[in-house]
């Protein structure tokens, strides 16, 4: 009996170590597109120059893609980097600015989330916490890249001078792909994110590599934190003062 | 010999004033230009943050989209700007 249950204990000791040395590791690139209502042309006249302005920083999405690598539950999503060149290194520094505001080093374990960004030479990392954002799940499905993917859906708020605007977030994850990543700030769904319309521009995965021979390694960020809310609060102040000065 | 040494002096003197009033003009000219632009600039910019506002754009991308459309009008790079 002893002899029995010795050995009992011997095999779930081992199944136990062999499950946790099987990490979940991968790369998932996305390229992006800006959305149809990037400028509001329904209820302003848009001057010529900011069209052409606006054309010009779209060609970008043709140029540049989105790196997102995982290992278990830890996550980077950022710039591919491999992808600037002479010809491109313009349109990388001001898609990571513009479009994904920055590169995110996401803790699911520990429900947090950095966001980094450049700010007068130094690495600002803005805090926020994954838990934050609320998915509402539904049953619709399509397939992408022959995943079945579930749709999802967030709430997203940003206040500027012009008022309160709300957008509709919707993510497209496949639970065939057990990892709770995407691109940007939106984790937490019960599988890997494919698409995803945000506010002004829809992220697509184009290429996803479970699994790579070179295992990923992924570091913390390093740098000042402040949390989104403070930073948001000293940015409105700080555009209080561009328009009222602009009335002036 | 004196004469025409003398006129030549002249000459060469009358020139130089003229040319001195042309450079100060052309300086004050360019001065001008400078600032017209930057006020072209900056009404520029506030267009692009106006039409980003009511977009919707977060305070902090039309910051950012103001910055790099007066600066890109200004004649700078991006890698100026951004980096």
């Amino acid at each position: 009996m002893k002899k029995i249950l010795f050995y009992l204990l011997l095999v779930f000791g081992l199944t136990n170590i062999n499950s946790q040395n099987k990490d979940i590791y991968g790369i998932v690139y996305y390229k992006y597109k800006p959305n149809y209502n990037q400028l509001n042309k329904d209820t302003i006249e848009i001057k010529k120059h900011v069209k052409d302005f606006f054309k010009k920083i779209n060609k970008f999405s043709d140029d540049v893609q989105f790196k997102l690598e995982f290992l278990n539950r830890v996550s980077v999503f950022k710039i591919d980097e491999k992808m600037e060149n002479d010809f491109n290194s313009n349109s990388t520094a001001f898609v990571q600015s513009i479009v994904s505001n920055g590169s995110y080093y996401c803790d699911l374990e520990n429900d947090i989330q950095y966001r980094r960004i450049e700010e007068a030479g130094n690495k600002l990392l803005i805090q926020s916490r994954p838990s934050e954002i609320k998915w509402l799940l539904t049953g619709e499905t399509k397939v992408i890249n022959n995943f079945k993917c579930y749709k999802a859906i967030s709430k997203l708020i940003n206040v500027n001078n012009s008022g309160v605007h709300k957008f509709t977030i919707i993510a497209w994850y496949t639970p065939e792909i057990p990892v709770s990543f995407g691109p940007k700030q939106y984790n937490g769904l019960p599988g890997l994110i494919l698409e995803l319309k945000d506010t002004h521009n829809t992220f697509f995965a184009n290429k996803i590599e479970l699994f790579p021979k070179e295992k990923i390694r992924i570091k913390p960020f390093k740098g000042d934190t402040i949390s989104e809310k403070n930073y948001k609060k000293k940015l409105r102040r700080m555009m209080k003062g561009v328009f009222i000065q602009n009335k002036n | 010999m004196k004469k025409i040494i003398l006129s030549m002096v002249f000459v060469f003197a009358s020139f130089t004033m003229i040319n001195a009033n042309t450079s100060i003009e052309k300086v004050k000219s360019s001065k001008l230009k400078v600032e017209i632009i930057m006020q072209t600039c900056e009404e520029e910019a506030l267009d692009i943050g106006a039409a980003a506002d009511f977009a919707g754009y977060s305070d902090e991308a039309i910051f950012k989209l103001m910055n790099v459309g007066y600066a890109l009008c200004m004649g700078y790079s991006y890698d100026d700007i951004l980096m």
